[in-house]
């Protein structure tokens, strides 16, 4: 009885401290133009963290199959990714900041990609790995795989249901 | 009986002179505390602004008497990234400065005018300023030695610290600051950062070599191009920097013995609250458009740092990095009778990456009245924007269908709009994305 009361007010008490202190998701729009049922796996490098944005956005070019060049348009220009995060505080909280993740820095995660294939997406709940720095992975393979890289916030690399067109 | 008239009218004409000279002596003359806040200005403060060399289209392109023109100037150049030698000399631009030239074509913000300064042959028939105007760039500079604010906070809070400091006001002793502010601008005379007091050499020699490109990039477009792209104009943020011009500006003040808020709005909105006795950081690493401020009184003079900024421009004038960061020295100002005038405001602005070195600002906000006699503080939501077309800021009729390329705001939205329709035969230093990977 006595261990059921402690028990009780422990369960109290952890409901009171996640209502009290977890971070607000402070959604500033609907996720309906992101397709939930896709993930698609990319390996890019930073161009910016932008942290004061609606929700944190992670401005990306991905690298190619081989990891040895960057994804360039018809032109020949970078193509810029988009990736809603989670919110700022959330991010920041996981480590995600404009020092942490300077220009350059080459990093890895899942995003469900926008509905009209336009270059940008959602991190939905996908882990972030980040390869040391001055190095990428073998070809064909992500920042998880790589020794000494770090992780950030919680989540693996998700499955990748399509593959990214180009 | 005239006799009388007559003596009482002097009478009380010399009064209100006497007066209106006892209040002016009152304003922008803080306590001098040697090497740390109050320093003198070496001239008038504020300064007068340049004034245009001739009214009228006769004016069209005639220099000055006695002022021999450059071959090549602002206005007659195919491609000012080349010029930087010239960037120097007040000739360039025509002796104007930095706001005239992004006022050619228009009577100023908000108004357009029958008589454009840029004149009948726009641009190359663009008048002149007064070359014998410029305020000294030594009344810019900052006059303390600290190279960083994190440092000249420090030592003003050892130097309140020596006497006994920082003081902790209680709501009965705090000052009495609530209440709505004016600018105070003496015959017209506004601060320097308004970019109207100045040749364009002299603000281009407060910048680094990279800004100072900004800043002329900007210059010429406003001024040749007539290509304005101010923040307000397609809703973006109006920035820090844009308190001390035409941009919002703390026009009401809330004191209680935790914080201190500045209050205003215009064309966007400002909101800085002084967390008092408080050190850095104040919350998590995400830049603040006016930034975060941490503050303590030293008896009746609130002392703030203000650090975590956001980048950004302020039109017809200079842009800042993020490193930018402030000391700000409120000092109440009072009337011989003890009459409470409003607050000289003294501002020392650290930019490493976008200033030569420090520079300093004196205001002084005139109190105007209590928060129960002024109106109500409106909130500006911007909702119909202007839009670039072509490169110009324009309106757009609801309904309309326009092509439209989202800007980077996080990189210089307002440039890539110039380069893109007004630089294509410019050999504009090269700035690639360079990310380590081909």
């Amino acid at each position: 009885m006595h261990i059921g009361k402690v028990a009780a007010a422990g369960f109290v008490l952890i409901v009171l401290w996640v209502g009290c202190f977890s971070l607000p998701a402070n959604a500033h729009h609907s996720y309906a133009m992101y397709d939930g049922s896709v993930y698609r796996v990319f390996t890019g490098v930073i161009v910016r963290i932008i942290p004061n944005a609606a929700h944190f956005e992670i401005h990306f070019v991905p690298l190619n199959e081989k990891r040895d060049a960057l994804v360039r348009d018809d032109k020949g220009e970078p193509v810029i990714w988009v990736v809603q995060m989670e919110s700022a505080a959330q991010a920041l909280q996981d480590g995600i900041t404009r020092e942490s993740f300077p220009q350059g820095t080459v990093f890895s995660m899942g995003i469900h990609p926008l509905r009209d294939g336009k270059p940008g997406g959602d991190r939905g709940k996908s882990g972030l790995f980040q390869c040391p720095k001055g190095s990428v992975p073998k070809p064909g393979m992500h920042c998880d795989s790589v020794p000494s890289h770090k992780s950030f916030g919680a989540g693996v690399l998700p499955k990748e249901t399509a593959k990214p067109s180009r | 009986m005239t006799v009388v008239r007559m003596t009482t009218t002097v009478t009380v004409l010399s009064l209100m002179i006497v007066g209106m000279a006892s209040l002016a002596s009152a304003q922008l003359q803080p306590p001098e505390f040697r090497g740390l806040r109050g320093a003198p200005f070496p001239a008038m403060n504020p300064p007068p602004d340049v004034r245009s060399y001739g009214e009228g289209p006769a004016w069209d392109g005639k220099p000055p008497d006695g002022i021999q023109p450059l071959a090549v100037d602002l206005f007659t150049t195919k491609d000012f990234y080349k010029d930087r030698e010239l960037w120097k000399d007040p000739r360039y631009w025509r002796c104007n400065a930095p706001r005239q030239i992004a006022d050619m074509r228009s009577g100023g913000a908000g108004s357009s005018t029958a008589d454009p300064r840029i004149g009948s042959k726009p641009p190359v028939s663009a008048r002149w300023g007064d070359c014998k105007m410029d305020w000294p760039r030594e009344n810019i500079v900052s006059p303390y030695a600290f190279k960083t604010a994190k440092d000249h906070y420090q030592a003003l809070m050892a130097d309140a610290k020596s006497r006994g400091g920082p003081t902790k006001h209680s709501y009965e002793t705090m000052p009495k600051w609530d209440g709505a502010y004016g600018e105070y601008a003496p015959d017209g005379r506004r601060v320097w950062n308004y970019s109207r007091a100045n040749q364009v050499p002299t603000m281009l020699s407060l910048l680094t070599p990279e800004y100072q490109q900004r800043m002329v990039q900007q210059i010429y477009h406003e001024g040749v191009d007539a290509a304005h792209q101010w923040s307000a104009s397609y809703c973006w943020p109006e920035g820090f920097m844009r308190q001390w011009a035409t941009g919002p500006k703390p026009s009401r003040i809330i004191v209680t013995p935790e914080i201190v808020t500045f209050m205003g709005s215009g064309s966007g909105n400002m909101w800085r609250i002084v967390h008092l006795n408080r050190d850095f950081p104040l919350g998590s690493d995400v830049p603040q458009w006016y930034g975060d401020t941490i503050g303590f009184w030293d008896g009746d003079a609130l002392i703030t740092w203000t650090a975590n900024i956001q980048g950004w421009n302020q039109h017809s004038s200079w842009e800042w990095s993020d490193k930018l960061e402030t000391i700000e020295i409120l000092t109440p100002a009072h009337d011989a009778a003890g009459k409470f005038l409003g607050i000289d405001w003294e501002t020392i602005i650290y930019d490493p990456e976008a200033l030569a070195q420090p520079v300093r600002i004196l205001w002084h906000r005139n109190y105007q009245q209590s928060w129960t006699a002024a109106g109500r503080v409106g909130w500006a939501e911007c909702t119909r924007p202007l839009y670039p077309i072509n490169g110009f800021a324009n309106h757009v009729a609801p309904g309309q269908v326009i092509p439209y390329r989202v800007p980077d705001m996080s990189d210089r939205p307002w440039a890539k709009i110039w380069e893109e329709f007004f630089e294509k035969n410019m050999q504009r230093p090269k700035q690639e994305l360079n990310l380590g990977f081909k």
